[in-house]
């Protein structure tokens, strides 16, 4: 059993990209024998998969706490309902604005912060998503319709269908996350993806290696949040209500429970991560109230035995590891 | 001989202790300049203005004539938090690449890959490319791993280009560390005690290194605290004592002067 387990996984490793088209394939035809309930579901895990991916960018490959990361969600949710709402832009023409929008407001924000370190800057981040939160329910400039949010957006179409059972929203949204991930993918090899990786390592030896690490973390800041925004578009399309509640701090902190438990800097690690925080708690609808709890627990117990998260990239649990083994070995 | 590195009269004070006062000297193009103290002269500090970690109190140092740190801006721009030196990583864009005291590798990352890191300021693909996967990103990703190779294997660390950098033995780290540093491809290379904790054979290897860059073209500023090493390798010396700059010639020189020999002795002579 372990040993053609062990089999699989070799063959696996040798051909990656047989691993992959058979990981589309799978999500292609998982929602089929699906109600529409559980394809809803399935919806949402993806949704959050993308959501994870994005902040991924900046707390795992970057390596900078970012507690406010729904504001931008919720900030793409927004742009995609006003232009559909006030100057009657089809939604998925919206998506580039609502990816846009985010982007920018992801620049803006994090600009003046990006000199703070670690818990500092975790700190701002809470703050900023708070701003966020608040001028959304003040009904900013008009046009965010106060604590109810805003309603009657209409469902995304393509070529001139409409888009209305969740089954087509669950291949609108496969469609974008796979070109997420492949996206990932390259960023992580690349020459800015090194980048991050050397900030997150050491910011002054990165200086020294002419690496400006205030633009790099920018750039990071900016991915994120653009593509966080992303996410909140293809939301606004499939719920056709958007609210402030998108922006709430818990919202934050479950994306980056799924970062941080799924394996900081892992693309699979944030499907873990989804499944774990967004899919189980939908399954078991009647502990739903528990489901802060869970939270809880599953923290405290990943701190404890396995810090690096469930899927983690193999540098990360490096990192980790090492930073114990320093921590035990007697000083000098 | 053209000077590539001219300081003039840099100051830096924290607090209320000078750390350097007024030093000026100059590098020339293709020497090697030894900088020597004894502990707690200013020397790393010195180290850390003319690479663009600390800005300068006071005082100017310019490379091939261009002003990397300048006298502290004043009003509004003082008030905008403008430093007195350019950033970090645009001095080493421009030509001036470090190592560490204590070495300051990427860890986790492999020997090739912390050298492809010293290849940042020589390229250029950023998000666009990235995501696109240009032709021309492609190419450029070639060239690096290509280019990191050769300086791998320049400091004699090819057999050791997938290692893990923490892996390495004490030794090759600071070799690892050189290679990176070259990788920026410097028209100035300052060492900041790179023989530190190396054996005999290590440090006549390093030598050699050094030596060997310098034919290459490369001008070197070296701290080093082992004496016999800094006598052997270097052209000129200039020596701090107490943040200020107390002597300066050929290493001969050097040892002869009584300030010097004063700095280095005269605490004993006090003390006995």
């Amino acid at each position: 059993m372990i040993e053609s387990a062990a089999a699989i996984l070799r063959i696996a490793r040798r051909r990656p990209l047989l691993v992959q088209a058979a990981l589309l394939l799978l999500a292609l035809l998982l929602p089929l024998p699906l109600s529409d309930y559980y394809r809803t579901v399935a919806w949402r895990t993806g949704i959050y998969v993308l959501l994870g991916l994005s902040l991924n960018v900046v707390v795992g490959y970057a390596g900078l706490f970012q507690l406010g990361h729904a504001a931008f969600y919720a900030i793409g949710a927004y742009t995609a309902a006003i232009l559909n709402l006030r100057c009657g832009v089809p939604l998925l023409a919206a998506l580039p604005a609502s990816v846009a929008v985010a982007g920018a407001a992801g620049y803006l924000i994090t600009r003046p912060i990006l000199h703070l370190r670690g818990d500092y800057l975790a700190i701002v981040t809470i703050a900023f998503g708070e701003v966020v939160r608040l001028a959304l329910v003040n009904n900013l400039f008009g046009i965010t319709g106060g604590a109810n949010g805003l309603s009657g957006i209409d469902r995304p179409s393509l070529f001139g269908v409409e888009l209305r059972a969740p089954i087509a929203h669950y291949y609108l949204m496969l469609f974008f996350l796979a070109v997420t991930i492949a996206a990932m993918h390259r960023l992580e090899r690349s020459r800015l993806g090194r980048a991050w990786l050397c900030v997150r390592e050491d910011e002054e030896a990165a200086a020294a290696m002419g690496i400006d690490a205030t633009r790099v973390k920018l750039q990071a800041f900016v991915i994120g949040s653009a593509w966080a925004g992303l996410a909140g578009g293809l939301f606004a399309g499939k719920l056709t209500v958007v609210a402030p509640d998108l922006a709430k701090f818990m919202e934050s902190v479950v994306l980056f429970c799924i970062v941080v438990l799924g394996g900081t800097g892992s693309i699979p690690g944030v499907f873990v991560g989804a499944c774990g925080m967004v899919t189980l708690p939908e399954l078991f609808r009647p502990l739903r109230d528990w489901r802060d709890a869970w939270l809880g627990i599953t923290m405290v117990v990943m701190m404890i035995a396995r810090p690096e998260g469930i899927w983690p990239s193999r540098r990360v649990q490096m990192e980790i590891r090492g930073e114990k083994e320093e921590a035990r070995a007697p000083a000098g | 001989m053209e000077a590539l590195l001219e300081l003039r009269g840099v100051t830096k004070r924290f607090g209320g202790l000078l750390a350097v006062d007024a030093v000026d000297f100059t590098v020339r193009a293709g020497e090697i300049l030894g900088l020597i103290g004894p502990n707690g002269a200013g020397k790393t500090t010195l180290f850390n203005l003319i690479t663009g970690f600390h800005p300068p109190t006071e005082g100017e140092i310019r490379l091939r004539g261009e002003a990397i740190a300048f006298p502290p801006p004043a009003g509004v721009a003082r008030l905008a938090g403008r430093r007195s030196s350019l950033p970090a990583h645009r001095i080493t864009a421009l030509g001036v690449a470090r190592t560490f005291q204590t070495i300051r590798l990427f860890k986790n990352l492999t020997a090739l890959e912390n050298v492809m890191s010293g290849l940042h300021p020589r390229t250029r693909a950023g998000i666009w490319g990235a995501l696109a996967r240009t032709p021309a990103q492609r190419r450029e990703e070639r060239w690096i791993v290509e280019r990191a190779g050769e300086c791998l294997a320049r400091v004699g660390l090819g057999a050791s280009r997938d290692e893990l950098a923490a892996n390495l033995p004490y030794g090759l780290q600071r070799r690892l560390e050189l290679a990176r540093a070259l990788a920026t491809r410097p028209a100035l290379l300052a060492l900041d005690e790179p023989a530190a904790g190396l054996n005999e054979r290590e440090t006549d290897d390093l030598v050699d290194l050094v030596r060997g860059l310098r034919a290459e073209g490369l001008t070197l500023l070296l701290i080093e605290h082992d004496m016999r090493l800094v006598m052997r390798v270097s052209d000129r010396i200039v020596v701090l004592d107490h943040g200020r700059k107390i002597a300066a010639g050929t290493p001969q020189e050097v040892r002869r002067d009584p300030a010097v020999i004063e700095a280095y002795l005269g605490a004993e002579e006090e003390g006995g």
